[in-house]
């Protein structure tokens, strides 16, 4: 146990642990900061979406039945009551010759606008009018999501090519009533976020533990190490090490990086099946948000660890730290290439993947990781240093 | 002498091999899985070959005495042609640069830069119109989409690989001394820490030869699966040719200069070589600094990370913000509008040979300084 | 001539050499001193590899780090540690160092191949040195050491860490390099000094202590040393040197000033008793 945490001590250093973190901000703020702003700010109206599956979460709970949904239309009136009060107040709507949101409606229709009628038309949208424009256009996405769900279901299942399970599986959201659940469309960006994270945390996993056999063995380490009571069995002790920063790591980020995808304001959803008539996305299991999560996140932990047990033999057979980063660039891309393209493109969703692509990948690629690792162990009793 | 062995060394090194290979494969592979109706782009070249690329009347008289093809492609490239009009005939670009200062709220001294640009560009224009620059046939209809796979997809991948690996070699060499446990013998012999220099221009030359490489395997096979022989003549500005970006939409590709598509194939080989060097040097630098190559690459991988977000977080377009754009990994990202007037993206005409200069003098400022430092250095 | 005038090395607040002065003209120099005395110092600022905080090091009255590539050019240096390439050759890495040393081709390929035969390195010349035992690698060293003929030999440590055999054998060759030219030996091994060394150097509290010859020095000793059987019975003040075994009895060698003829032999003094007795307060 004393050798497993100095050998931690030796992986966890300052001066690595700096440059991660710095790696870390310039990532978030390239890759995934995006996704947490479209979210909940600049994708219109899905912000608007989100907001009103928001409300109708606080008031009628993780689902809408017929009669909450009658009661919940009655917030359009509201809304078209409050354009019409920006649209007699503000003069830009009467500069278009627009009186109410009827105009609004019927300049909708007409796809050649005077430069007025455009930016009136537009405004209506805009922070000015507290974006008014774009809940309507929630408000009447969601009804229309709601009421004619049997028949998107029914389209599905002739257009798309989908397996006898997954039409089984579609038949069932709807007997069921998952699609019931008032969980908006953010499972794109949800997937996306996640996926960068899954990669992040990789990459991270790479970089602070990689070198632990390489060092040792520059500085001719290993030679003492070998020859000590401990003797090989230290390179178990250093797999372990190094297995474990993996894991402490990986969940340090999904610490920091979960309170960042807090701004997205979507955790009130977490509850919700994520099956739901607002959105398109469908799974091959009834799964709420939060589990959606707790699947991404168990997949970017396996892929972080299988690479920190490959990236382990690879710094067995590197002599110095720069030919260790010439091998580990093209694993990083290959894991990534892995996780990007196959495993994190849609998982467990309908028509796009299946349990294989999903899980097996990454199963395949921590028994291989584990495996080569163990084997390189093995190996090791019996080298000549 | 001492070059070829620090080349020797390099030369030496499994891994570096192992690292361009797999690039080499993984370029390959991705060629030649992502080929897709190369057909009708070949058909075009090999309509170059024997009807010249001006899209004349003789043109049009010798591609139709083609014969007809089951694929339609002849018909296809008639139609194309038929309709080609002189896309810089007209052609307001100076509105286009009002735009990008309309969206990005430019103005002073800023807002002067980006007009003169435009300005300057439309004198360009009017000579490209009156010389029909636009009536030249590249790949007709299929001309954005290998543009774009060639010198944004192809180029991409290329130049990204080779600026690691001029990186890591970079590093592997000025780490050698010391991995090997050799500096002392080395600093203490008669070329002592001259060898620093010997070590950047092998470093510089090897960064070079790898990227030739690469580049090499790479576009060779590319070229095998899609024909340019008979449209290397064609102007890169072709009619059929576009740039687009989120505000002026899609518009005709337009350079400062004009060049034929090979012109603009060996300028961009030009540009490319000087973005692998001016990483080469920055690695140096980095390298003679930090004795440790680990946090070396990591510090330049942290430095190219910044200047791609610096920019992001100077949203307000300033001018922080624009020299940000000069960075090589910048001008990695706007590979496919090198030669042209960039954009929105960049203030300043000719961003890329500006910026390679900006960055070049930058870290060979930073080496020198590292060299001095290196030179009164304690060597333990 | 080497001079040293006035030299100082600071590492921050930490003095390795202070107020160095030396002369070197010719012959071998043996720098004698414990581990951390500021023989590597010493011998790293000879060779330009780190720099002098204070004082001046001349060379025919040139500052050397001024002569800079012509000053390296009159120097072989052999490090402590000495580090090669595992995966080159002798004859590799002579070559490699003879271009280092700016030789040319020619003269380089020649003083190449003589070197492999006096440093008897002729069998495994082709062979990679990853399997070289230590003295085989000493060897390599002192011939890239030799490979520019050098006015000035600098050798760190070089037979730490060889076997008696190996030693003998590398103590013969720098005997035999030294004509012509300043060897300047760092070693804590006295028979080494003893055997070839003209004059011997020596610190204490990181400054010179003495630059003599090794029978002036042991001189500085005579009539102090002494051999018993029975150390209980010296009742003078002494400072026990070592021991060692004869007939079955165990023999202690020691120093006192005091007169211990009537209890003790007096034994002639060498440089180790000198090491020893100099030495005595620190850890050696």
């Amino acid at each position: 146990m004393r050798i497993l945490l100095l050998e931690m001590k030796k992986i966890w250093r300052g001066r690595i642990l700096l440059l991660v973190a710095l790696l870390c901000g310039l990532y978030s703020v390239l890759f995934m900061d995006f996704y947490v702003g479209h979210i909940s700010i600049t994708d219109h109206p899905g912000a608007e979406t989100t907001e009103l599956a928001g409300y109708m979460l606080d008031h009628y709970g993780a689902t809408l039945e017929p009669d909450e949904f009658d009661e919940f239309m009655r917030l359009r009136p509201q809304f078209v009551a409050e354009a019409n009060q920006y649209i007699a107040e503000m003069p830009v709507f009467r500069d278009a010759g627009i009186y109410n949101y009827d105009d609004i409606v019927v300049l909708s229709q007409n796809l050649e606008r005077s430069e007025a009628e455009e930016r009136a038309y537009w405004v209506l949208g805009m922070e000015q009018c507290n974006y008014v424009g774009y809940r309507i256009q929630a408000i009447d996405s969601i009804a229309e999501n709601y009421t004619s769900f049997g028949t998107r279901i029914n389209t599905m299942l002739y257009d798309e090519p989908l397996t006898a399970s997954e039409q089984i599986r579609v038949r069932e959201i709807v007997s069921l009533k998952e699609y019931y659940s008032v969980f908006p469309d953010i499972i794109e960006y949800t997937k996306d976020y996640f996926k960068y994270l899954a990669v992040l945390c990789v990459l991270t996993s790479l970089i602070l533990t990689s070198p632990l056999v390489t060092l040792d063995r520059a500085r001719k380490m290993n030679q003492l190490q070998y020859a000590s009571a401990t003797g090989r069995g230290i390179l178990t002790r250093q797999l372990f090490a190094t297995l474990i920063s993996s894991l402490l790591l990986t969940l340090i980020l999904f610490v920091i990086f979960g309170l960042l995808f807090t701004r997205a304001g979507t955790m009130k959803f977490l509850r919700c099946d994520i099956n739901g008539f607002i959105g398109n996305s469908f799974t091959h299991i009834p799964i709420t948000y939060g589990g959606y999560i707790g699947v991404l996140l168990v997949l970017s932990l396996v892929a972080a660890i299988a690479s920190s047990a490959l990236a382990f033999v690879f710094s067995r057979f590197s002599d110095s730290l720069v030919t260790l980063i010439f091998k580990l660039i093209p694993f990083f891309v290959a894991v990534d290439l892995v996780s990007v393209l196959l495993v994190f493109n849609r998982p467990l969703m309908i028509g796009t993947s299946n349990a294989l692509t999903d899980f097996g990948l990454y199963a395949i690629l921590l028994f291989i990781g584990v495996a080569v690792a163990a084997l390189a162990l093995r190996r090791e009793r019996r080298v000549d240093i | 002498m001492v070059f070829l062995y620090e080349l020797k060394k390099l030369a030496a090194t499994p891994a570096l091999w192992g690292f361009i290979m797999l690039c080499v494969a993984f370029n390959c592979f991705i060629t030649i899985t992502q080929e897709s109706g190369a057909g009708y782009p070949n058909f075009v070249s090999s309509v170059g070959k024997t009807a010249g690329t001006t899209l004349d009347r003789s043109f049009q008289e010798m591609l139709a005495a083609f014969p007809d093809d089951a694929d339609g492609f002849k018909a296809a490239l008639q139609t194309e042609t038929a309709d080609a009009r002189d896309v810089f005939e007209n052609y307001d670009i100076i509105e286009i640069g009002e735009r990008y200062i309309g969206v990005h709220n430019a103005d002073g001294k800023i807002a002067e830069i980006f007009r003169n640009k435009y300005a300057d560009m439309q004198t360009h224009v009017d000579s490209l119109a009156a010389a029909d620059e636009s009536m030249s046939l590249y790949f007709g209809g299929g001309t954005y989409y290998l543009h774009q796979s060639l010198f944004g997809d192809v180029f991409g991948r290329l130049l990204m690989e080779s600026m690691l690996c001029a990186s890591l070699l970079t590093l592997l060499l000025f780490g050698y001394e010391r991995s090997h446990n050799t500096e002392l013998t080395a600093y203490s012999s008669k070329t002592g820490r001259r060898l620093l220099l010997t070590k950047l221009s092998a470093s510089i030359t090897a960064s070079i030869i790898a990227f030739g490489l690469l580049a090499i395997v790479s576009l060779g096979t590319y070229f095998t699966l899609n024909d340019f022989s008979g449209i290397w003549r064609s102007s890169v500005s072709s009619g059929f040719n576009k740039m687009h970006d989120l505000i002026a939409g899609m518009r005709p590709f337009t350079t400062w200069r004009s060049f034929t598509v090979l012109g603009y194939f060996l300028a961009c080989t030009g540009i490319s070589i000087g973005i692998v060097a001016a990483i080469s040097l920055f690695s140096a630098a980095v390298g003679v600094f930090l004795r440790n190559t680990y946090v070396g690459f990591m510090i330049v991988v942290l430095f190219n990370a910044l200047c791609v977000v610096a920019p992001i977080a100077f949203s307000g377009r300033t001018f922080i913000h624009y020299i940000f754009t000069l960075s090589p990994i910048y001008l990695w990202g706007l590979r496919i509008r090198w030669f042209t007037d960039g954009s929105a993206d960049t203030l300043w005409k000719n961003f890329e040979l500006l910026g390679l200069a900006a960055s070049g003098v930058l870290f060979l400022i930073l080496y020198l300084t590292a060299n001095k430092h290196f030179a009164r250095r304690d060597l333990s | 001539m080497l001079a040293l005038n006035n030299v100082t090395k600071n590492y921050g607040k930490f003095t390795a050499l202070e107020n160095i002065n030396l002369e070197f003209s010719g012959g071998v120099y043996a720098l004698l001193a414990p581990n951390g005395a500021g023989k590597t110092t010493l011998i790293k600022m000879l060779t330009t590899l780190i720099f002098p905080t204070k004082g001046e090091i001349l060379w025919n009255g040139d500052e050397i780090v001024k002569l800079d590539a012509s000053y390296r050019d009159s120097i072989g240096y052999l490090p402590q540690d000495f580090g090669y390439y595992k995966n080159h050759s002798p004859r590799e890495f002579l070559l490699y160092m003879s271009a280092m040393k700016c030789m040319d081709r020619a003269a380089a390929k020649r003083r190449t191949e003589e070197l492999i035969e006096v440093v008897g390195l002729s069998d495994v010349r082709d062979k990679k040195m990853r399997k070289f035992s230590g003295g085989m690698i000493q060897r390599v060293g002192i011939a890239q050491a030799m490979l520019n003929d050098p006015k000035i030999l600098i050798l760190d440590e070089p037979t730490a860490g060889l076997d008696p055999k190996e030693r003998v054998r590398f103590r013969n060759l720098i005997s035999s390099l030294s004509k012509d030219r300043i060897v300047i030996l760092s070693t804590h091994i006295v028979s080494d000094i003893e055997t070839i060394a003209g004059s011997v150097i020596m610190f204490k509290d990181h400054k010179l202590l003495t630059n003599d010859a090794p029978t002036a020095i042991c001189g500085t000793l005579a009539g102090k040393v002494y051999e018993t059987d029975d150390i209980s019975a010296i009742t003078a003040p002494y400072l026990a040197l070592t021991e060692h075994q004869d007939g079955g009895r165990t023999i202690t060698r020691f120093a006192s000033e005091r007169d211990c003829s009537n209890v003790a032999v007096s034994a002639a003094p060498n440089l180790e008793d000198v090491f020893l007795y100099v030495y005595r307060d620190e850890a050696v």
